[in-house]
């Protein structure tokens, strides 16, 4: 046996112990990461699956596939689609920061195998995970991170070679992944440059040559106008969506992984630190790491928009208690107040408890001055078809859908389901078609397919039917010309059956405080169709403006249990007043917190 | 050498094994008609026309016989699709110019091939512009992902001519060329950086802001003068509303419009209170192929107009146009008066020989591409006689038309199929006018491509040859601060 043999074999426990405590540090890392993101991101997740498509079939994904960067899109959203499941958008995150740390290890251990320093691994797919935190980065920067630490191992194993075969093979590979995964061949090769130097490697400053073949297969699609511009060729912006103004900390995740190059390299001249050091160093490191990523992580996350998440993700699983137990509700925003009369609605209970929740004006129950924020017009077209008021519905889906091609899951079910109630059977096929080729949505298109061509079927389903029966007589009248209460009924007239559109119709008038309005629509419609009777919020309208006419009360249906309420309510209120003048009575009236009185007091 | 040899030898047998197959023979007839998308059957196609390809909707094993004068081709289907080879498809229609095509799908049954009834194309010597420009883009008015293309007609090809991905996936206007002719090109991009008009002349792109303190808004329905010193152009406040319930599901319409010409040599735009009357919106302009005559829509002011859409009916009418003294004319003509006749007018378009006029009517609006009743009709020019163009007119929408250089052969744009998705159909013109029954562009993949398809088809215009230009190069002008046009008073 040679010298050099038995030095192998005394080596060898070393490497394997090294591995291992890689390993181990790696795993428990990406389980923390994965146990935080669940904790703290997990309506994200949804969030992202809710706002993609992907149709799993030969025309759509060879659109997808043959674009610059095209592989990386497909994989992301591949990916992405399974996030319809909870826990799996976490899970898969974990995994892939777990995966591309352990590549990249494999990578920079021929630098430096200094296993104290893997908690620095971890940095820049740390950044790339609190950008994640924001929708407008694309979940393709991550997976972009994970080719290109996969990229940077594969051009590891060159250590033996030719420098002209490396250099062919760092070649082919920058440019390989500059093509699939976009802009990330970048610095693949200013980091196999960066590798090739470190290790002294022969004639390492042709590495030039990776930076130049991506150059000019940069310069090349954008000439062809296949890219917008240079900074998408060219930098992390091609992960982002076009609008983001890029600043330095959006650019971090690129900029750390060189860094974490030149760290291991650094460290690496110095002289072999004691075991004990080296823990101390890996322990150090951990706390460092962990105590930056969690603090920023908390402060990008955008609380309202979470919220939002939060929200959408109960509305599109039909989770109506869910919107209703949301912890961080602000209803001084409309929507937050629209999400939660929207599920009391649709728990019919709207008019019973609306007025257990805050409720600022009648922008609570629908904000008619929305801007063009397709989250908006997601959430409200989503109301309009529950009001019965599809041609609302398909105004604000499409709007909806011009600001994400080619949809969303909830916009092509819209679309779907109010062509149905139209009767445009050709028009819900073409998307029943098109949603039967996904992977989250394909059951849900299935079940629509006996609805096509299918008029008996349609009428005798009980949400279908009801939303027919709902639309008004055919004319050239366009919608939301008169404000919200004149489109309630006219759904409402139009089908009298319409409990939503009759509840929304109230609790608009309520919310307005609009007595005449009040007064006007008891006396046309009670005791017809469109009001057979009258809700107990609407008679606790009644009887407030006509509390010295308690015939005129009974007449239009107030209940003797309002009118005594009422008295009890009112002398509470004078005693109130009596006893404190200037104070806030509601405080002190929480029996009555159901009440339209209640909300009456300001 | 010997093994490479023997590679390619057999890379050769087992190519043309599976290319080719076997001729049948037809046991017997059908005695009914073949279930096919698109529907081929019995139409006039030009004598330069891409492989009209096409899908059989029955299940099974099926086999085309395309027969001409001298020659036939067989084409076994796959899943359905007959996909003709193009070299063969060029040799029949070269052989059998002026003539009849017979085409006879055949079904294997038991081991026999059974024949539907034959239907024919008939090959026009006339050629159609070898290449056609359109946008691409969700129906819908959404513009997230939208387009200018061009299709080459002789083959299957599509280029980009510009994508709004290159400006911030911003809304592409139309697009118009001069007498069909693809050097020059101007369109208008509304984006926040890229905003203003595009004007393309032989690969060179040059931004114009043609928002003028005189004008209501930037330039948007264009026309050129033959002359191609002169464009034609309305400016236009446009709104979008949805109706409750109707036939129709959304309208776009004019709250107020006026037509300028932009003197292209110049920079200048200039009009005249005929053209920019303050009781009236004036919008669609148009010249005639001899440059001497403008014809514009225009439609008296409604009060309320979004409580009272169906009260906007627009007229034909014409005046003068001098292109030496670049001057408008001061007395109008009216070809269709709206009010009298009840109904309403849209993208008058005369052929290139001058012989005709095509127009569009609609119960009210200019909006025709939402309008269910919206059908083509030719207008008599001496006249002012109407003829519904029955062979052209379906349930669904027909509206935009552009007119080949020959003059023998229009697109059409029609929501036929399925009644949101905007298709091109073609159609040929007999010089005595007669338009025959009009055929959907052809695809390598008709069924499927019809069908995956999230894009309509918009603005179809026939032109003469390629367009080229960098999309890159559109992008970059239209990032400048570019050439501010000024209103002659």
């Amino acid at each position: 046996m040679s010298v050099a043999s038995v030095t192998n074999i005394e080596k060898k426990p070393m490497k394997i112990s090294k591995n291992l405590i890689a390993l181990i540090v790696t795993v428990v890392g990406s389980v923390l990461l994965g146990v935080q993101l669940q904790a703290d991101q997990a309506f994200m997740f949804f969030y992202r699956e809710s706002q993609q498509l992907l149709f799993l079939d030969w025309s759509y994904l060879s659109e997808v596939l043959l674009q610059f960067g095209g592989v990386g899109i497909f994989l992301s959203h591949f990916l992405v689609q399974f996030f319809i499941h909870p826990v799996v958008g976490a899970l898969t995150t974990a995994a892939l920061v777990g995966g591309t740390v352990w590549m990249m290890w494999l990578a920079l251990r021929k630098i430096n195998d200094n296993v104290a320093l893997l908690p620095v691994v971890f940095v820049p797919l740390l950044v790339q995970i609190i950008y994640l935190a924001t929708s407008y980065h694309h979940y393709e920067g991550l997976v972009a991170l994970s080719f290109l630490a996969v990229a940077l191992w594969g051009y590891s194993l060159c250590r033996e070679c030719d420098y002209r075969v490396r250099l062919g093979v760092g070649a082919a590979i920058a440019l390989v992944l500059y093509l699939l995964i976009g802009s990330i061949g970048v610095l693949f090769a200013v980091c196999a440059l960066l590798f090739d130097a470190m290790l002294k490697r022969e004639k390492w400053y042709l590495g030039l040559l990776y930076a130049a073949v991506v150059c000019i297969a940069g310069s090349f699609l954008v000439q062809r106008g296949e890219i917008i511009d240079y900074e998408f060729a060219y930098t992390p912006k091609f992960y982002y969506e076009f609008y983001v103004v890029m600043t330095p900390f959006l650019r971090m995740a690129w900029i750390a992984t060189v860094a974490v190059m030149v760290i291991f390299y650094l460290v690496g001249l110095i002289k072999q630190l004691r075991p004990w050091m080296n823990g101390a160093l890996l322990a150090v490191l951990c706390f460092v790491v962990a105590g930056w990523y969690l603090p920023r992580h908390e402060k990008e996350v955008n609380g309202g928009v979470y919220t939002y998440m939060e929200l959408y993700h109960h509305l599109t699983t039909e989770n109506w208690d869910g919107i209703l137990s949301v912890e961080k509700l602000n209803f001084q925003d409309p929507l937050n107040a629209n999400f939660v009369n929207f599920a009391l609605s649709k728990k019919g209970e709207l008019l019973d408890k609306m007025f257990l929740y805050p409720q600022v004006n009648a922008s609570s129950l629908l904000n008619e001055r929305f801007g063009t924020f397709v989250e908006e017009h997601c959430v409200y077209s989503e109301i309009y078809y529950h009001l019965g008021i599809v041609s609302q519905t398909l105004e604000l889906s499409l709007a909806a859908m011009a600001g994400t091609y080619p949809g969303t899951p909830l916009l092509l079910q819209q679309f779907v389901r109010s062509r149905i109630v139209m009767g445009d059977y050709d028009l819900a096929g073409k998307f029943v078609y098109r949603l039967s080729k996904t992977y989250g949505y394909k059951k849900w298109a299935e079940e629509q397919h006996k609805f096509l061509h299918n008029d008996a079927a349609v009428e005798a389903d009980a949400e279908y039917g009801l939303k027919r029966r709902t639309l008004p007589e055919l004319s050239s009248e366009f919608v939301s010309m008169n404000g919200m209460f004149y489109d309630f009924m006219k759904a409402l007239t139009a089908n009298p059956d319409n409990e939503t559109a009759r509840e929304y119709a109230i609790a608009c008038l309520l919310l307005r405080k609009d007595f005449d309005m009040i007064r006007s629509f008891v006396e046309e419609y009670y005791s017809t169709p469109v009001l057979p009777t009258l809700p107990v919020r609407l008679q606790e309208a009644v009887v407030t403006y006509s509390e010295r006419d308690m015939d005129y009360c009974r007449r239009y249906g107030v209940s003797e249990q309002t009118i005594s309420r009422f008295a009890s309510f009112r002398q509470k209120i004078l005693n109130l007043r009596h006893r404190q003048p200037n104070a806030n009575p509601k405080s002190q009236l929480g029996e009555y917190r159901d009440t339209f009185w209640y909300y009456m007091l300001g | 050498m010997k093994r490479l040899r023997f590679l390619l030898y057999l890379c050769t047998v087992i190519s043309l094994a599976s290319c080719s197959t076997p001729d049948i023979t037809v046991s017997r007839m059908l005695g009914t008609q073949a279930e096919i998308f698109p529907d081929y059957k019995d139409i006039i196609i030009p004598c330069n026309i891409a492989p009209m390809n096409f899908n059989v909707l029955t299940e099974g094993e099926h086999q085309l016989i395309i027969e001409g004068a001298s020659s036939e081709l067989q084409v076994a289907a796959e899943d359905g699709l007959f996909d003709i080879p193009i070299k063969e498809w060029r040799r029949l229609l070269r052989e059998n110019m002026g003539q009849k095509l017979r085409f006879t799908v055949a079904r294997e049954e038991n081991g026999q091939w059974l024949a539907y009834e034959p239907f024919t194309m008939e090959i026009s010597p006339d050629s159609i512009d070898s290449h056609m420009a359109y946008r691409l883009l969700p129906p819908a008015e959404q513009w997230l992902k939208i387009g200018i293309f061009q299709r080459n007609l002789e083959n299957f090809d599509q280029k980009v001519i510009y994508e709004n991905k290159l400006s911030e996936n911003n809304c592409i206007n139309c697009h118009t060329f001069p007498a069909r002719n693809p050097d020059k090109m101007m369109f208008h991009l509304r984006a926040k950086n890229y905003n203003g008009t595009a004007m393309v002349e032989n690969g060179k792109v040059t931004k114009l802001n043609t928002k003028t303190p005189e004008t209501i808004s930037s330039l948007v329905y264009p026309y050129w003068h033959p002359s191609e010193r002169f464009i034609v152009v309305s400016t236009n406040i446009i709104y979008q509303s949805y109706y409750y319930h109707s036939e129709d599901r959304m309208e776009v319409y004019d709250e107020k419009s006026d037509v300028v010409v932009w003197d292209v040599e110049r920079g200048e735009l200039f009009t005249n209170e005929l053209l920019s009357s303050p009781d009236a919106m004036e919008t669609l302009p148009t010249f005639s192929p001899d440059g001497k005559t403008l014809y514009f829509c225009t439609a008296e002011n409604v009060d309320s107009l979004g409580w009272n859409i169906d009260k906007l009916k627009y007229s034909l009418c014409s005046v003068d146009f001098d292109a030496e003294t670049a001057q408008i004319g001061t007395k109008v003509d009216t070809l269709f008066n709206a009010p009298k006749d009840g109904r309403s007018i849209s993208f008058p378009r005369i052929s290139l020989d001058g012989k005709q006029m095509v127009v569009v009517l609609v119960r009210y609006g200019n909006w025709s591409i939402n309008h269910k009743d919206s059908d083509l009709y030719t207008l008599n020019m001496e006249t002012g006689e109407l003829k519904p163009i029955d062979v052209l007119n379906s349930e669904e929408v027909e509206s935009y038309h552009s007119w080949s250089t020959n003059s023998r052969w229009m697109v059409f744009s029609s929501r036929r199929d399925d009644r949101l998705y905007t298709r091109p159909y073609f159609t040929y013109v007999s010089e005595d006018g007669t338009f025959h029954k009009p055929f959907l562009l052809p695809q390598q993949n008709p069924l499927t491509h019809y069908r995956d398809i999230l894009h309509a088809y918009n603005i179809p215009e026939l032109i003469s040859g390629e367009v080229k230009v960098k999309a890159h190069d559109i992008a970059t002008a239209m990032r400048t601060e570019g050439t501010t046009l000024t209103f002659r008073k």
